[in-house]
Order: structure tokens, then sequence, then C-alpha cells
């Protein structure tokens, strides 16, 4: 018996520093994506004050991301290392919130896609009109981090969700 | 068939056997947060699963869950 609650401990403590690496990395990388779009941006402005700071922001975000990332990996290399931490850890709920949250990343994404892309046509039918002047603001192209974002924040996000405490 | 029509007897039974979530989880071979959201209604497990739990307890599964 002593063995088997070494055993639930492990459990537990595995399972709580999986899901602790997967809530870094989302928090990390949307940080990461929001200092990738905003320096799209700064690009557009001649003086750019402050521009070390983002810098550094957006390296060590970077580096929270990535960190986390790889520990996230390293755990579930581990886990799979032993069978019976592998069938307990992969147990049938974590499989179905992963497939849910997959499903959920996947129709966010489109949906960003999508949106983005009438918002385009829309500023271009708007500019093309004359009804907005011609700013290179606009034309900024944040499409693939900001669907990038979607599509991670949402799958890790309903993963964690669907995982909570009850 | 959604998850509110399914009720279960987790709790009772756990405290019957002198159970925790983790023991309980342990001997079905999932982790304890599975146990917690089955025992709360906000998951309904497999069928294997289901008769996994009743065979800890020494009960049909009917007397673990049952629909409302």
């Amino acid at each position: 018996m002593a063995s088997e609650s070494a055993f639930s401990r492990e459990v537990e403590k595995l399972d709580r520093q999986r899901d602790r690496s997967l809530s870094w990395f989302l928090g990390s990388f949307l940080l990461w994506t929001l200092y990738a779009i905003g320096s799209m941006y700064a690009m557009l402005i001649p003086e750019k004050p402050g521009l070390w700071v983002l810098g550094s922001v957006f390296v060590l975000s970077m580096g929270v991301w990535v960190f986390f990332l790889g520990r996230y990996l390293w755990i579930q290399s581990r886990i799979r290392m032993d069978p019976r931490l592998a069938e307990t850890l992969n147990d049938e709920l974590v499989r179905i919130a992963w497939l849910r949250a997959m499903s959920a990343g996947f129709w966010a994404m489109l949906a960003a896609e999508v949106l983005f892309t009438i918002w385009r046509m829309a500023v271009n039918l708007l500019v093309g009109l004359g009804l907005i002047p011609l700013n290179p603001v606009v034309f900024v192209d944040i499409r693939a981090p900001l669907v990038l974002a979607v599509g991670v924040g949402v799958t890790i996000g309903v993963y964690l969700h669907q995982r909570r405490e009850r | 068939m959604g998850h509110d029509q399914l009720e279960n007897e987790i709790k009772v039974l756990r405290a019957k056997h002198d159970l925790t979530q983790a023991e309980l989880a342990e001997q079905v071979g999932v982790t304890r947060k599975t146990i917690n959201t089955i025992e709360n209604g906000h998951y309904v497990p497999s069928t294997v699963l289901a008769l996994k739990i009743a065979r800890v307890f020494g009960v049909p599964v009917e007397e673990v869950f049952r629909l409302k």
C-alpha cells in the first residue's frame, strides 16, 4: 500500500506540473504574440521610444514559453517511459479533453481567418472608394500571428478548462 | 444524452469504503481529477471505467450510476 500511495503522489505531482507548464506556456505565448504584433506596428513609427524595453519583454516572454514547452515535452517523455504512469496520466478524460480542445481550436482558427479576411476586404473596399485614407497601419499583416494565437489559445484554454477541479 | 441526466453515488460509496478520490483513482487507473469530475457530474465515464468503479465498491454498476 505504501508503494501505491507513492504512485498516487507521483501521478498527482506530474499531473499538476504538466497542467502548470501548459498554463505558463499559454500565458507567455500570448504575451509574446502581443509583442510580436505590436512590433509590426512599431516598425511604422520613425522614433521608437522605449523599444529596448519592448524588445526585452519580447525576448523574455519567448524564453518563458520555450522553457515551459520544453518542460511539458520532458514531462510527457518521462510519463511515456513508465507504462503504468502513461496509462493513468493519459486516461480517457485527458484524451477526450484534448479531442474537444483540438476541435474547438480548429474552428476558432477557421473563424479568425474568415473574420480577418472579411475585415481586410472591407478595408480594401473602403480605401478603394476613398472613404478612408490610405494608411499603412491598416495594411500591417498581422494575420499569421493572430490566427496562430487564437488557435493555440483556444486549444490549450479549452483543454485546461475541461480538466479543472470542480 | 446530456451529462445532467446521470447521477452517481461515488461520494457516498467512497465514504462507506473509507476511500479518498486519489485511492479510488489509483485502483481504477485514472487521475484524481477524472474521479473528481465524474463524482461532481461534469464527466460521464466510459462503460469500462464505470464497471471498474463499481467493481472497486463491490456493487452492480446500477448502484453507482443511475439516470435521473
